[in-house]
């Protein structure tokens, strides 16, 4: 077991580096650099001006240096300073990464609230009318748009309540009712999209578990129904529902970029669309990398899980 | 000979007949089969049959061009004469959610089936060749996996412009590797038959074993994960060119209809952002419907979460 842990952690290695790589070569093959886009803004400078900015940013030294710099910084998770802002680019993620996180959470919990009884309740009323009801919700939830979901509760919203997108966010540690409700909607959005996936997925594992001898065996001893389904059933049909859920959670963190662009949430996705356009390279290296992170670790839990949950899975 | 021989010879006739059961009437009852086995994936067949004929037709089909109109500035309502009504610029939006058909279509067929190639590709060589090449391999779909979608399409958009060919790139990337993960998964059980050994044994070359004997026999979850993606793609294109990483105008889009008119004038013209959310909706639940049940129909114990 502890070698297989320590196995699958160094395989995460090569998968970053390789990111990490990545980015960089992609970065830099992107035409136009910071120093240019910032004076394209304020009309031409002379080539002179451009050039020292350019050197006291770094950016006039050879690629394999820039490189080797930002790899023996990442390996201190020191990752520079933002060249458009000059913050630390740590400072620059810290206060937003919070939030996608937090909206992440809240729509994990909407869509893990919504699925499991969903599934468990159209898999047990199999082919009847509430089945087809659930089946089509969940299929509508992944048909939608999750940003056009958002849009339309914000013509909601804004219609039947006036309510407008708000301008200042608030962190949840100063007002958290606030907080919640601005959070809510976005949630929503995603989370139902979200719960589609998982509902689908308990459905068909509940299916499957309902067939097995053992719930024929519970229910002729005698068993309550509401205990078959729910010790025998669920029990042991969770192990795939708790795979899609997590992993869909790594794709939902890096997948965010729309929805917080819908209801301007000022977040890690947001954040990387203006660092891709302002060529902020240690920004963009340092956002890839931390989604990366997270979606290669979702996957490492969920592998160590299986091994928690079932018992007859064995890591050699 | 000439073109037009009347035969009278019985065994002939049954012949034919036998030849016509085989192609035409043969595909035809299957159809039907699938309709009557099948309804849910025969409405949605029968969503991308109106979608494919809205494309194909759009020229014939829509009472507008999608350029045509006087810029006035403001949307009007929906009437006789404009279904769903204009855009500010004048652009009748009925029409241009048929032309949005188009492009929704085209980037959905192409870098789904490109990207699933692909995919099959690396995935089938993975499991064939087996060490160091599949080793290989996997860790590049790794690392092509974890990587954000949203960033290769801003790095795509950005080092190639926006347009819909690039959009189309963009789409293929994120395709790729969860092709090449299942179907080297299926590949790896193929590898072990006999059939492949026997292949092997009489001198076949590795090209030949793997496109003619492996990934016949990797097909059919190959096909449930093409038409998965198809939907997956068009969604994805809707997004992009929301985000303005997408098709530009005043190329039709269903993403870019929401992007600038939709949003802007949200309570005043809501019309403008329902309905191009609608028609994404439809086609991609369409694409959902169908492929679910072709997954059902071709292998029930895989499934594409």
């Amino acid at each position: 077991m502890t070698a297989y842990v320590i196995g699958r952690l160094l395989l995460m290695i090569p998968t970053l580096l390789g990111v990490a790589s990545l980015t960089f070569v992609i970065m830099r093959v992107v035409p136009g650099d910071v120093v240019a886009l910032r004076y394209s803004q304020s009309g031409s400078a002379p080539q002179e001006v451009i050039d020292r900015e350019r050197a006291l940013l770094g950016l006039d030294r050879p690629l394999h240096e820039q490189y080797l710099d930002f790899m023996t910084g990442m390996l201190r998770l020191d990752f520079g300073r933002s060249l458009w802002t000059d913050q630390p680019v740590a400072a620059e993620i810290g206060s937003r990464l919070g939030i996608s996180l937090e909206l992440a959470v809240i729509a994990a919990l909407i869509a893990t609230a919504l699925a499991v009884p969903l599934g468990v309740i159209a898999a047990v009323k199999q082919d009847t009318w509430v089945d087809y009801v659930i089946r089509v919700f969940s299929i509508g939830g992944l048909a939608m748009p999750s940003f056009w979901l958002g849009i339309m509760m914000i013509l909601f919203l804004v219609v039947v309540f006036r309510w407008a997108p708000p301008l200042i966010f608030r962190p949840i540690w100063e007002d958290p009712a606030a907080n919640l409700g601005q959070l809510i909607w976005p949630a929503l959005a995603v989370g139902y999209r979200y719960s589609a996936v998982a509902t689908r997925m308990t459905r068909s594992s509940v299916l499957e578990v309902l067939r097995e001898d053992y719930v024929r065996t519970a229910r002729a001893k005698g068993l309550r129904e509401t205990l078959v389904i729910v010790r025998h059933a669920l029990r042991n049909s969770l192990l795939p529902v708790i795979t899609v859920i997590s992993l869909e959670f790594a794709f939902l963190f890096g997948g965010l970029v729309v929805t917080e662009q819908v209801f301007n949430v000022n977040g890690l996705g947001k954040l990387i669309v203006d660092a891709v356009a302002h060529r902020d390279y240690p920004l963009v290296q340092a956002l890839v990398l931390i989604f990366a992170f997270v979606f290669v670790f979702v996957n490492f839990v969920v592998d160590l899980l299986y091994g928690v949950l079932d018992p007859r899975i064995r890591y050699t | 000979m000439s073109a037009t021989i009347v035969t009278h010879d019985a065994e002939e006739l049954a012949r034919r007949r036998y030849l016509e059961d085989q192609g035409w009437s043969r595909f035809r009852r299957a159809v039907r089969h699938f309709m009557q086995r099948r309804p849910l994936g025969a409405i949605g067949a029968a969503i991308i049959v109106v979608m494919i004929f809205a494309a194909a037709f759009a020229d014939i089909v829509a009472p507008y061009g999608p350029d045509e109109g006087v810029f006035t500035g403001l949307p009007t309502a929906p009437s006789l004469e404009h279904l769903l009504g204009t855009d500010p610029f004048g652009r009748d939006v009925f029409s241009r959610l048929l032309y949005g058909a188009r492009t929704a279509l085209l980037v959905g067929f192409v870098s789904s089936l490109v990207g699933s190639t692909l995919g099959l590709v690396l995935g089938v060589m993975g499991a064939y060749f087996g060490g160091k090449i599949d080793e290989a391999i996997q860790r590049f779909m790794d690392v092509l996996i974890s990587f954000p979608l949203i960033v290769i399409a801003i790095a795509v958009v950005a080092a190639l412009g926006p347009g819909t060919g690039n959009v189309i790139v963009a789409v293929t990337l994120p395709v790729i590797p969860r092709v090449a993960r299942v179907v080297r998964a299926s590949g790896l059980a193929v590898v072990q038959m006999p059939y492949i050994e026997a292949a092997r044994s009489i001198g076949a070359k590795a090209p030949r074993i793997m496109f003619r004997h492996m990934v016949p026999n990797v097909f059919a979850p190959f096909l449930i994960l093409l038409t998965a993606f198809l939907g997956q793609a068009i969604l994805l294109e809707a997004s992009l060119s929301f985000l303005g990483l997408g098709v530009v105008e005043p190329e039709p889009s269903w993403g870019l209809m929401l992007r600038g008119q939709g949003m802007a004038f949200l309570d005043q013209a809501p019309w403008l952002a329902i309905a191009p959310g609608l028609a994404i909706s439809l086609a991609v639940f369409g694409f959902n419907l169908f492929g679910d049940s072709l997954r059902d129909a071709l292998d029930p114990r895989l499934r594409t979460a």
